[in-house]
């Protein structure tokens, strides 16, 4: 019988590495709940403030920014030096310092960017893009580096190896566009890269690093079956093959069959990976109550509204929404899947890390290890829940905002308390460790 | 001597409770005892803390996919003589 060699613990980079990223990322979601609040109060108050019009307005493109780099990519970053060292074996190259930096660099980074967009100054655009550009790129040259040394192979590793390399096209269009909107004069502004830029990301760099890691912790967290292991190898293979060519197409055949189409097969190869997980969640040995789960179907339900959208949108029924059906597929694929994932996720990892390290704080003393905490009692189930109905809030509540924009003051309200609690989640766990370490 | 087995079948628990149950196991588990347990994987972090504590372990990997290991106090000959293979 061969050996189960999935993951390996004699790697796991100290506790602070992944938690100083998770504790980051809710600030910059609250800070866009406070700017929904501020736009939802100027547009009541009348005046020439006009909502969600367009997905080229400035509002819309930093707003988006803030929770994509300042929370998704944050949190995706910490989990990627959590994750790459237990599944390959290695730790990232540089550890501690590189984390440092590429924590140090996004921050800065996110916050230039978000003073660049609003105050237009262009040499801020420099300062956002270098960054932000050399942050990624060092955690992306470092992340490849790892997974290249990696002690074996798995379809985890290959995905998020497909992941980075996504990571990497993703940012060198970004900070191309950076400069475009700061250097509009002498660059031009071709938007064309925005729908580059925008594949590489989502379906790129956050779908295949979700896909990666759900192929290890499904089955871990959630007592399923594994995948199968045909599909494993194929998937993201398939999907990256599908990026090329909806990011080709889209640029040079933009509006015409072939784009559409290529659209239509990366679509259907997360519908399959959607499908999957769906399945696979209903086979769980334990059939008990599960946050992680429901924040799952909260995502493949997202994702399929999102494909529903596309095809209306393709059968011109919906043509009366006019711009607003990107701004409605961005709500549904960034809050609805993207961050329904993430913070599912994090709702088992956040626990499972923090009793790990403090089991390894124990050094083999039995007793020690039998007085830690539960893991219903490092993360409470009743914190967990408010969480998810929070988070299932605030996305209606999103998504009606685009449709009514006197809903934006409700749905930026709702957004800054579900990250609060989200902050407030990772602060109490972190304190935990904290004071264990120090006993 | 008889060796007393002490079953312990994990493998529909998350992670951590399969390391917490068997750490409350071992640490009052007396000699001539065999802590006998089943997981849908090896247990690595637990094989770290067991040496750590003086047990020694033996891991068969069955045929159903799950995986069986044993762990006994370090130098109980009469529980390594009398490992069993049972489910």
């Amino acid at each position: 019988m061969k050996q189960d060699a999935s993951l390996n613990f004699d790697f796991i980079p100290y506790w602070t590495i992944p938690f100083r990223f998770f504790l980051t990322a809710p600030l910059f979601a609250m800070a866009a709940g406070v700017f929904l609040f501020i736009f939802g109060i100027q547009a009541l108050g009348g005046g020439d403030v006009v909502l969600w019009q367009s997905r080229w307005l400035a509002e819309v493109i930093y707003m988006l920014h803030l929770i994509t780099l300042g929370t998704i990519t944050m949190i995706m970053v910490g989990a990627l030096f959590q994750v790459t060292s237990v599944v390959g074996g290695r730790l990232l190259p540089g550890d501690k310092k590189v984390a440092s930096l590429v924590h140090c660099f996004l921050v800065l980074g996110a916050i230039l960017y978000l003073v660049a967009m609003t105050a237009g100054t262009s040499w801020l655009f420099i300062l956002a893009t270098f960054f932000l550009v050399t942050g990624l790129l060092v955690l992306g040259v470092c992340g490849l580096v790892a997974i290249f040394r990696a002690q074996r192979r798995s379809p985890t590793l290959t995905s998020m190896a497909l992941s980075i390399i996504s990571l990497l096209v993703m940012i060198c269009a970004g900070g191309f566009l950076l400069l475009m909107h700061g250097y509009s004069e002498y660059l031009g502004f071709d938007r064309r890269w925005t729908d580059f830029h925008l594949v590489w990301a989502l379906a790129g760099w956050l779908g295949l690093l979700i896909m990666g890691v759900s192929f290890q912790v499904i089955p871990m967290f959630h007592v399923t079956p594994s995948f199968n292991p045909r599909l494993q190898k194929i998937l993201p293979i398939a999907v990256f093959i599908s990026i090329i060519l909806v990011s080709l197409s889209s640029f040079f055949y933009k509006d015409e069959v072939v784009a559409t189409a290529c659209q239509f097969i990366l679509l259907a190869c997360y519908g399959v990976y959607g499908i999957t997980v769906w399945r696979l969640l209903n086979q769980r040995k334990r059939k008990i109550e599960d946050i992680t789960v429901q924040f799952w179907r909260v995502a493949v339900i997202s994702f399929f509204m999102f494909v529903v959208l596309q095809m209306l949108n393709e059968s011109g029924i919906i043509d009366f929404l006019g711009d607003k059906v990107s701004l409605i597929g961005g709500v549904l694929l960034i809050f609805g899947v993207a961050l329904s994932i993430i913070g599912g996720m994090l709702q088992k990892i956040i626990p499972f890390l923090s009793y790990l390290h403090m089991q390894r704080f124990c050094q083999g003393d039995f007793e020690r290890i039998k007085a830690l905490p539960h893991m219903r009692a490092i993360l409470k189930v009743k914190h967990s829940k408010a969480f998810l109905r929070l988070h299932q809030l605030s996305l209606a509540l999103l998504l009606l905002m685009v449709i009514v924009p006197e809903f934006t003051v409700l749905a930026g309200a709702s957004v800054f308390v579900e990250f609060s609690l989200l902050l407030f989640i990772t602060t109490r766990v972190v304190t935990m460790i904290r004071k264990m370490e120090q006993l | 001597m008889s060796v007393k087995v002490i079953k312990l079948d994990v493998s529909e628990l998350e992670p951590p409770e399969p390391y917490s149950l068997a750490i409350n196991i071992l640490s009052e588990m007396p000699s001539e005892t065999i802590l006998n347990m089943i997981h849908r994987k090896e247990p690595y972090p637990l094989y770290q803390t067991a040496s750590e504590m003086d047990f020694e372990h033996k891991t068969t990997f069955l045929c159903d996919g799950m995986v069986q290991i044993q762990f006994w106090h370090k130098g109980d000959s009469i529980a390594l003589s009398s490992l069993v293979n049972s489910r």
